[in-house]
C-alpha cells in the first residue's frame, strides 16, 4: 500500500494550499474586523463647536474723563491702613484727578494722624482698610464731612491672606475681612457679608457682575451698566442705593436673590462695595470709565470748610469744640505731596 | 511509500492503527475547544477602572483599554468603575470622547465607587447608566484655573501675551470650557435632569441618593449590579467579567499606607514640574493655588 512520490508530493501542495488559502478568504467569509487599529467610531458633538461655546468678549474701549469744573482740590487717599488695595491699582481715578489739576496726597500714617492730613483736604478715599479706625479717626471723618468734606469708601469681600513663614507651618491663611463697618455705620452703610454673583448675566465669570443705576443722579450720569469683579452687597439705612446689581443677582452666603446695593451715597458719602471696577484692567470695562469719572467728580465737587476736622479729643467721642484739649492746631500746613 | 524490503506497504492493520493514532491525537487537540465552546459564556463585560487624579498619563491606558474593547468582538459591554475627583479639563476631554466612541458600539455603564466628580463626571456621562451608592459623590460640573506666578526678572518675552494671559482673558477661557462642560452634561442627561442647566453650573456634589433624585445619577448599587445592567443592556445571559486596572506609572509616586492601601499621589497635579503652566483643571477639592479663577460658585 505505497503511494508514489508524485502524488505524495501533490496532495502536499495541494493541502498547503487549501490552508493558507483557506486563511486568506477567511477574514472576508467571516466578517471579522481586519481594520483594526483605525478605530472607525466618530463621535459628533454639537456643544464643542465655537458658535456654541465661545463667550462675547466685549471690547474695551473708553475714555475716563471729569465734567466737573472745581479746581486745585485735594484728595486724600489712605494707604495707612494696611489697606487692600494698592496705588496702581487705583491709578485710573488717581490719574484722572491729577490730570484735571487735582492734587494726591497719600495718608500713609507715618508723619502725621489722619485727621491732621484731613484738615487741609478736600476729599478722603479709603479703599478695603484691614486696620480699624480708632474713634478719634472716625470722629475727624465725621467732622470732615459735615464740613463739606467729600468721602468715598470702596470696600470688597475678605480675603484669604498668608501669614507668617507658611512654608515652615509657623503661620496660616487666615481671612481678613476690609474694616469698614465703623466707617460705614457713621452714614448708614454697612457692609454685608459674602460676595454677590449672578450665574445668568454676567461678564464672562458669575462673580463679574452688572450693576445697573437706579436713579438719575450724577454720580449714574451716562452709566447704563457697569461691570464689578468681586462684589459686596451694600445695606443702606441712611443712604440711598445708587447702583444695584442687575436682576438674577445672588448672594453668596445665603443663595438669596434680590437687589442688591452695591454703590449707595449719604451725603457726602459715597460707599462702593468693590475695588477692582477701578482699575486698570476693568476700568474700561461696560460703562466702568464713566462710573470712574463720576466718582471723580463727585470727590472734587464738594464745598469743604477749611480747618475741618478740628483737632479731637480722644475722650470726647462728639465733635469737639474748636480748640480740642491743648492740642493747639498748627496753622493749616501746606500739603507736602508724599506722591502724586 | 513504504522502504520495507519486500516491497509492499504497510499492512492493512498498521495502516488502521496509523489512522486511529492521528485520529485520537487530533481529537485531544480540537476535544477542549469544541467543550470550551459548549461551555462558554454568551459574552465579556470588561471592567475598567477610572482611579485618581485624571492626567494624560493616566488618561492612555484607560483610554486603551476602551480601545480595545471596542476592537475585542469577545467584549460586549464595558463597566467603568469610577473612584475619580477628576484633574486635568484636556484629559478629561480626551476620555470623555473615549468613552463616547466606547458607547456608540457597546453598553457602558458606570459605577461610582465613592468619587465620581468634575472631569470623572465628565469622563462617565456617556455612559447609559450611572450606579451610586449613598456615600458616593458625583457632581462638581465647573472648571477652575490658576495663573501662573510673576515672571522671573530679566525675562525677556516675545509678546505681551507671551506666558501669561490677562484676567479678561482667563476668564473668557473658563467661561469656554465651563459652557462645553455644561452642554455637555445637558446632551447626555438633560432628559433625565431635574435641574436646570443654571443649577448643574453652580457645580454642586451630590451624595448617590440625592444624584439620583435629581438626575445626575440613575441607580442605587454597587459594582457588580453595574455589571449585571451592562450584560442584560447587551442581550448577555452568561457572562464573563474581565477586569482592566491601568498601570499606575509615570508621574506617580506610590506610597503604602499602614492599612496597606495605596496612596496615589501625583508628582505635579497642573501637569509639568519645572514650568508653571497656567492649567485649567476639572478637579474637585481644594487645590492651593493663587490667583484662581474658577467658573462656578461651587466648584
Amino acid at each position: 500500500m505505497s503511494a508514489p512520490k508524485s502524488r505524495l508530493a501533490a496532495v502536499f501542495v495541494v493541502i498547503v494550499a487549501a490552508i493558507v488559502g483557506g486563511a486568506a478568504v477567511a477574514p472576508y467569509a467571516l466578517g471579522s474586523d481586519t481594520d483594526a487599529g483605525t478605530d472607525p467610531v466618530s463621535v459628533e458633538n454639537q456643544q464643542f463647536q465655537p458658535g456654541t461655546i465661545l463667550p462675547d468678549e466685549t471690547p474695551e474701549e473708553g475714555e475716563i474723563s471729569m465734567e466737573s469744573d472745581a479746581s486745585s482740590k485735594t484728595i486724600v487717599v489712605d494707604v495707612g491702613h494696611q489697606n487692600g488695595i494698592t496705588e496702581t491699582q487705583l491709578e485710573p481715578l488717581l490719574s484722572t484727578l491729577v490730570e484735571n489739576g487735582h492734587q494726591i496726597r497719600f495718608y500713609r500714617g507715618q508723619r502725621r494722624s489722619l485727621n491732621e492730613s484731613l484738615r487741609s483736604a478736600d476729599a478722603l478715599l479709603v479703599a478695603s482698610p484691614r486696620e480699624r479706625y480708632t474713634s478719634d479717626e472716625l470722629a475727624g471723618v465725621e467732622a470732615f464731612t459735615d464740613a463739606g468734606g467729600r468721602v468715598l469708601v470702596m470696600g470688597d469681600p475678605p480675603s484669604v491672606q498668608v501669614s507668617g513663614g507658611i512654608l515652615f507651618g509657623l503661620g496660616g491663611l487666615q481671612p481678613t475681612a476690609p474694616r469698614t463697618t465703623a466707617l460705614g455705620s457713621t452714614y448708614g452703610v454697612a457692609y454685608g457679608s459674602g460676595y454677590l454673583y449672578n450665574m445668568e448675566t454676567n461678564d464672562n465669570n458669575f462673580k463679574s457682575i452688572y450693576a445697573r443705576p437706579t436713579a438719575d443722579t450724577e454720580l449714574t450720569a451716562g452709566v447704563d451698566r457697569v461691570v464689578m469683579r468681586e462684589a459686596v452687597p451694600l445695606r443702606t439705612a441712611g443712604a440711598t442705593p445708587v447702583f444695584v446689581g442687575t436682576d438674577g443677582t445672588h448672594l453668596s452666603t445665603t443663595r438669596d436673590p434680590g437687589e442688591y446695593a452695591v454703590l449707595a451715597r449719604s451725603g457726602n458719602v459715597t460707599a462702593v462695595g468693590d475695588t477692582d471696577f477701578v482699575t486698570r484692567e476693568n476700568a474700561y470695562d461696560a460703562d466702568n470709565d464713566v462710573l470712574v469719572g463720576n466718582l471723580a467728580d463727585f470727590l472734587v465737587d464738594g464745598e469743604k470748610r477749611p480747618g475741618a476736622p478740628t483737632p479731637p479729643g480722644a475722650d470726647q467721642p462728639q465733635r469737639p469744640p474748636t480748640g480740642g484739649n491743648g492740642d493747639v492746631p498748627t496753622p493749616p500746613p501746606t500739603p507736602v505731596p508724599e506722591s502724586a | 511509500m513504504s522502504n520495507s524490503p519486500d516491497g509492499s506497504g504497510l499492512t492493512r492493520v498498521q495502516s488502521y492503527a496509523l489512522v486511529v493514532a492521528a485520529a485520537i491525537l487530533l481529537s485531544a487537540v480540537l476535544a477542549p475547544v469544541a467543550y470550551d465552546r459548549t461551555t462558554a459564556p454568551d459574552g465579556r463585560v470588561a471592567v475598567i477602572s477610572i482611579e485618581g487624579y485624571i492626567s494624560s498619563g493616566t488618561v492612555s491606558p484607560v483610554q486603551e483599554d476602551l480601545r480595545e474593547a471596542r476592537e475585542n468582538e469577545s467584549i460586549d459591554a464595558v463597566v467603568l468603575n469610577v473612584d475619580s475627583p477628576g484633574g486635568s479639563a484636556a484629559a478629561s476631554e480626551q476620555l470623555y470622547l473615549s468613552v463616547q466612541r466606547t458607547a456608540q458600539e457597546m453598553p457602558v455603564v458606570a459605577s461610582v465607587k465613592s468619587t465620581g466628580a468634575s472631569g470623572a463626571y465628565y469622563a462617565m456621562l456617556p455612559a447609559d447608566d450611572i450606579y451610586v451608592t449613598p456615600a458616593s459623590i458625583v457632581g462638581s460640573v465647573g472648571v477652575r484655573g490658576a495663573a501662573p506666578g510673576p515672571s522671573l526678572p530679566g525675562e525677556i518675552k516675545s509678546g505681551p501675551d507671551k506666558a501669561s494671559a490677562t484676567a479678561d482673558q482667563r476668564r473668557a477661557q473658563i467661561e469656554t470650557l465651563q459652557r462645553a462642560f455644561v452642554g455637555t452634561v445637558m446632551k447626555h442627561r438633560g432628559d433625565v435632569l431635574e435641574l436646570s442647566r443654571t443649577e448643574v453650573a453652580h457645580a454642586k456634589v451630590y451624595t448617590g441618593a440625592r444624584a439620583v433624585d435629581n438626575g445626575m445619577a440613575d441607580e442605587i448599587g454597587s459594582t457588580p449590579e453595574a455589571i449585571r445592567q451592562a450584560a442584560s443592556a447587551a442581550g448577555l445571559e452568561d457572562y464573563e467579567v474581565v477586569r482592566k486596572e491601568p498601570p499606575r506609572t509615570g508621574g506617580l509616586i506610590l506610597l503604602q499606607a499602614q492599612n496597606g492601601d495605596t496612596i496615589v499621589v501625583e508628582k505635579s497635579p497642573t501637569g509639568y514640574d519645572a514650568v508653571d503652566t497656567p492649567t485649567f483643571l476639572m478637579v474637585y477639592g481644594e487645590v492651593q493655588t493663587e490667583n484662581e479663577v474658577i467658573g462656578n460658585v461651587s466648584a
